[in-house]
């Protein structure tokens, strides 16, 4: 059986200097040492030549950092292929590497191929143990061609556990839906259900992805000998552009003790691009008590004052994080504001105003949408309006028996801090 | 001649409006009319002062004035003429109804009146009138003021 596919006197040759060189190759007993043979190129295009070496420049690049595996340095390794003449053929059969790995003193030669095209490129990876011609593992990706040199090379060290007779686990990965791209460290694996993808024992990032829905990311530790199963149910991802309505209540908390806990009704129309979410608000409070004590001739009495809210609200928002269940937002608003002052007389408490005010409102929020993709969605939120003008309160002395009481002017500020929730309709 | 006359009648009017019997409006402007019923307008008191006050009125005010009571809106401006008063409150106090015996004296610092009864409430060619205040201390009611001796 020859030992090359072209057999010559260069052949002879270069089997002597591989002898020569493979005598100088320091022994590392400790770790496997690794050729990386230039790949075949069944693609039919001339063009991806370059790709013959390029791709295992990019493997033994990345194999380089394998602390795993030592890598037998590809220059000297072409100077011997050249000698040799295979570095153009590329082809290379199993035991043909057999014999040429023991010449370089590789245990393992990682031989490859590549087909397809710029846009789809499908390349091969096989590691054959040296001393015994057998496949340790071989593994396909299908990537772009502007993926591919990458790509290759993660497979490569998934490979190095492998090469390196390290433990290995396997990995089953299932989707619901099914048909989920797979990618393990950054490699393209296959479509779910994928079923006992041998990996290197350690930890590993699992990326499943399928378009249409929210794309899933774990990082888990494979067991020497043991099959890892995941299993993902895949969410609907969030449309592009999202129409919502909601209704809310928030509950106003404002400091000190003129004004107390208001009730804020909280209507609000949205669009959501992306992460961002832009929404006109409609905010009512209804009756938000300044009441207070003052004392007369009659006792201590209670002037009952309450102030009507209306707010128009523009406001805009942005989810930094989405997860399956819930996501976090913050925003910011401004708009329009009219308060009424409103005053009970009379024994059937008839309800007067006293005056109207027209502000500008400021304000942030910050909330948790629960449930963000769903046709019915919940939110928690906590608003701060900020009101930059202060309006004028008057408040009331008792004059005695001699009249009724007198008006002292004074200012008030409504900016205050609400917490509350609601419902949305997303469309 | 004619300009007499026109004097005359001028002198007249003047008198009649600083010495009218009963005012034509309720003391307090912005406030709806409290009855009062007896004594009548200049006539002496025999008896008790009677007025009639709506029930939605929560608290109640009797004045006696020296002098014909003035206001500015909602304010009393000549408190120094209280005789005297009573008001809700006060333990011999009746709404409705109020003796010349159980008039207390005003205090012009607590800008009230006190647990001190007048003595005696004798009054000549004073003026009387009741006003009144909602359950928030607004002031609702008020009646005319109406001339009257105190025996």
């Amino acid at each position: 059986m020859s030992l090359f596919l072209k057999s010559s006197s260069a052949a002879r040759r270069g089997l002597i200097l591989l002898a020569c060189f493979g005598s100088v190759l320091p022994a590392a007993p400790q770790k496997r040492a690794v050729a990386v043979m230039n790949f075949q190129n069944v693609s039919g295009s001339r063009s991806l030549d370059y790709l013959r070496t390029a791709l295992p420049e990019s493997v033994s690049g990345v194999l380089a950092a394998s602390p795993e595996v030592r890598v037998v340095e590809r220059t000297e390794l072409n100077k011997v292929l050249k000698e040799i003449e295979l570095e153009q053929s590329g082809v290379i059969d199993t035991g043909q590497v057999t014999r040429a790995g023991k010449l370089v003193r590789a245990d393992v030669l990682l031989i490859g191929s590549f087909s397809g095209n710029a846009e789809k490129m499908t390349v091969t990876l096989k590691a054959v143990e040296v001393a015994t011609g057998v496949v340790l593992e071989g593994r396909a990706i299908t990537a772009p061609l502007a993926d591919i040199l990458e790509q290759s090379g993660q497979a490569a060290l998934a490979l190095a556990a492998s090469v390196a007779g390290g433990k290995t686990g396997n990995l089953t990965v299932l989707s619901n839906p099914d048909g989920a791209e797979v990618r393990v460290d950054g490699v393209v694996v296959g479509k779910t259900p994928v079923v006992e993808y041998r990996l290197s024992a350690g930890k590993h990032r699992v990326f499943i992805s399928k378009s249409g829905y929210k794309a899933e990311e774990h990082d888990l530790t494979v067991r020497p000998g043991s099959v890892e199963k995941l299993s993902e149910s895949l969410s609907p991802a969030r449309k592009s552009q999202t129409l919502s309505i909601g209704v809310g209540y928030q509950r106003v908390i404002p400091p000190g003790n003129t004004l107390q806990q208001g009730n804020l009704i909280v209507g609000h129309v949205g669009i959501a691009f992306g992460k961002w979410m832009v929404d006109l608000t409609y905010a009512l409070n209804p009756s938000w008590d300044h009441s207070y004590p003052y004392a007369s001739s009659f006792g201590t009495l209670t002037n009952s004052r309450s102030y009507l809210q209306n707010s128009y609200l523009l406001g805009i928002a942005f989810e930094p994080f989405e997860f399956q269940y819930f996501s976090p937002y913050v925003g910011i608003f401004g708009g329009y504001t009219r308060v009424s002052d409103y005053e009970l007389t009379g024994s059937d408490n008839t309800s007067s105003r006293l005056a109207s005010y027209d502000l500008l409102q400021l304000g942030g929020k910050i909330g948790i949408e629960i449930m963000p993709r769903q046709l019915v969605s919940f939110f928690i939120e906590g608003r701060y309006q900020y009101f930059p003008k202060s309006i004028s309160r008057t408040t009331r002395v008792s004059q005695g028996i001699t009249g009724g009481p007198l008006s002292v002017p004074g200012e008030i500020n409504l900016s205050s801090l609400s917490i509350g929730g609601g419902v949305r309709l997303n469309f | 001649m004619k300009k007499l006359c026109i004097f005359l009648v001028c002198f007249a009017f003047a008198a009649c409006i600083q010495n009218q019997t009963e005012s034509s409006t309720p003391i307090f402007e912005g406030t709806t009319e409290i009855t009062l019923n007896s004594p009548a307008a200049d006539a002496t008191l025999s008896g008790n002062f009677q007025y009639s006050v709506p029930a939605d009125v929560k608290y109640v005010v009797f004045g006696l004035f020296t002098t014909q009571v003035t206001t500015s809106g909602k304010t009393i401006t000549n408190p120094s003429a209280f005789k005297g008063g009573s008001r809700d409150g006060f333990s011999d106090f009746s709404r409705g109804v109020q003796s010349s015996t159980t008039l207390h004296t005003y205090d012009s610092t607590t800008l009230d009146f006190t647990a001190t009864l007048v003595s005696p409430a004798t009054c000549t060619n004073c003026y009387w009138a009741i006003w009144g205040y909602d359950q928030y201390g607004n002031l609702t009611h008020s009646s005319r003021q109406r001339k009257v001796n105190v025996p």
